[in-house]
């Protein structure tokens, strides 16, 4: 052993690390952590006491109803207000206007859904959209969808 | 968006496992196979070996310093990355990454700080100042080089080597048990994909410190020892062609049953991944390397040593771009097809300077290139030269064997 001394401190240097590395575990673990699940319990509590910042149709069409209206009987009945708009939260706060509603008019967002894609379903409507603006003997700007569909109500 | 050819379904749609992911196998493979190559000296006294038995650890320890790199680059929010050691889910096969990660890390930083213990007591001893103290602080304070110390350091080595082939093992076929593991994918689910994977690895490790030794020397300005050469020509011949066979083997299996997953995985390797898989990873990769260590291998005694280091060098070179084209044929290929066999999605090609980009994964293979450099000035990555010299451009000894 008297020529292993290099040994020894070197398997008491990796000892150290690993010790080290259980207390700095114990440490950094938070506290919940594993107690109903793989995850940090108490997450649960601090997502529920979050204030809802996105707000369902029914909140919009409260004070929007014709805008309602025509979204309800059209074909986009099953895309969400947020969808095309900002989050119900920046623009109403307290049952007040906090500032104005943000719309995303650019042919960018309709591409998103519209866009022909060998991944969507045949009978779902979709274009190639520079084809189909050109078809129609338009411009490629960004409100170009906008020209001839009403977002609200497409079909219109 | 581009053209489809077939259908897919959305989830089918993206390539989520892009360059880095085909960087992760490649670059832990090098570990894998550099470290599995200088056990062979420290382990199995392949006495030739010696020339590289400590470039080759060194080089393992690079590469495996930078593995992680490409899987923080993939993942983003590098700051959760220690979570896979601090909560790991002991159901996910990626957890055990970390464990065995540190673990191999461990071993072979203990393994080489014997291998150059003699050599930190000895710059320890000639330097001043501060460059004195880091060589103490890295001799652990212990100036024993008695022969009776060199005997425990020894001892010690074998065991370690000898731990280190199933470490690494394990750290590469672990990489590959996580493409076979994955059911839903015809193109990867296989019990063979561990072993590809250990096999390819051993192929690309070698071919690697086939090339920094022959750089190394070149730059030193010393001879490459021809036995040492022709003994890893050997090796690396062994290895590629039993990497290939394996690579084979699974296609002809797949191609012989003629199972429903044939319908895709036939045209995704002539069609789509044509030129990576038929004209890298089989032709240019696999049968010029084949065809030139043969001729080294065979036709030994024909052979000079400038002929002999060039016919490596140029092998080891395609090997290594052959191990990256079968990284990539198995990452990407495994995601331009639909899983429900239903048709492919455009071949992929990464971007320059995307997170994901090729800037990105040349900057990750030089990094661990400029770690041996600089552990090269602090201690030394070749041996020191032997005192018995063959005659210059005579043919080779027979190399240990």
């Amino acid at each position: 052993m008297e020529h292993a001394k290099h040994i020894i401190r070197a398997v008491l240097l990796l000892v150290l690390i690993a010790v080290a590395f259980v207390v700095v575990r114990h440490f950094a673990l938070p506290e919940t952590f594993g107690m109903h699940g793989h995850y940090r319990f108490r997450s649960v509590a601090e997502h529920v006491a979050r204030a809802p910042f996105h707000g369902a149709p029914g909140a919009c069409a409260e004070c929007h109803d014709e805008e309602a209206e025509t979204w309800s009987g059209g074909a986009h009945r099953s895309v969400s207000c947020e969808v095309c708009h900002a989050p119900f939260g920046t623009h109403v706060e307290a049952d007040e206007q906090a500032a104005p509603m943000r719309v995303q008019p650019s042919y960018l967002l309709c591409g998103r859904c519209h866009q022909r894609l060998a991944a969507r379903p045949k009978e779902f409507p979709q274009v190639a959209l520079s084809d189909h603006v050109a078809e129609n003997g338009e411009e490629m700007t960004e409100r170009v969808c906008l020209e001839c569909h009403d977002a609200h109500n497409p079909s219109e | 968006m581009g053209e489809h050819g077939g259908y897919l379904f959305p989830n089918d749609l993206h390539i989520l496992w892009e360059l880095m992911i085909v960087m992760y196998p490649y670059v832990t493979g090098l570990v894998a196979g550099a470290f599995i190559l200088s056990s062979l000296y420290h382990v199995f006294h392949r006495n030739e070996l010696r020339p590289i038995g400590r470039l080759s650890l060194v080089a393992s320890l690079g590469f495996l310093l930078f593995a992680p790199w490409t899987l923080l680059l993939h993942l983003g929010h590098p700051l959760r990355c220690f979570n896979v050691m601090l909560t790991p889910n002991l159901a996910s096969a990626m957890a055990m990454f970390g464990f065995i990660y540190a673990a191999y890390m461990a071993l072979l930083v203990f393994e080489i700080w014997l291998v150059h213990r003699e050599d930190i007591i000895m710059l320890a001893s000639r330097s001043r100042g501060v460059t004195r103290w880091f060589y103490k602080v890295l001799a652990l304070g212990v100036y024993d080089v008695s022969e009776e110390a060199k005997q425990v350091d020894h001892r010690v080595l074998v065991v370690l080597a000898g731990l280190g082939i199933p470490g690494a093992s394990l750290l590469h076929g672990y990489v590959g048990f996580i493409f076979g593991a994955v059911k839903a994918n015809p193109w990867w689910s296989t019990p063979l994909m561990p072993i590809i994977f250990l096999c390819s690895a051993i192929v690309s490790g070698i071919a690697m410190v086939i090339i920094l030794y022959q750089i190394g020397m070149k730059f030193s300005g010393r001879r490459i020892d021809p036995p040492c050469m022709q003994s890893m020509a050997r090796w690396l011949w062994l290895f590629v062609i039993l990497s290939v066979t394996l690579e084979l083997l699974e296609i002809m299996t797949l191609a012989y049953e003629r199972a429903e997953e044939w319908t895709v995985i036939g045209p995704l390797l002539v069609d789509q991944l044509a030129f990576t898989f038929i004209g890298i990873q089989l032709v240019l990769g696999a049968m010029v390397p084949i065809i030139l260590l043969g001729i080294v291998v065979l036709m030994s005694r024909y052979l000079t040593n400038q002929i002999r280091n060039t016919l490596c060098f140029v092998a080891s070179l395609l090997l290594l771009l052959q191990v990256f084209a079968m990284r990539w044929n198995v990452v990407i290929g495994g995601q331009i097809f639909s899983k429900s066999l239903r048709g492919f999605r455009e071949s992929h090609s990464p971007g320059l300077f995307e997170k994901e980009g090729v800037a990105l994964a040349i900057v990750l293979f030089v990094f661990p290139l400029v770690f041996i450099v600089l552990f090269n000035r602090i201690l030394p990555v070749f041996e020191p030269p032997d005192e018995e010299v063959p005659i210059e451009g005579g043919p080779c000894p027979a190399g240990g064997e």
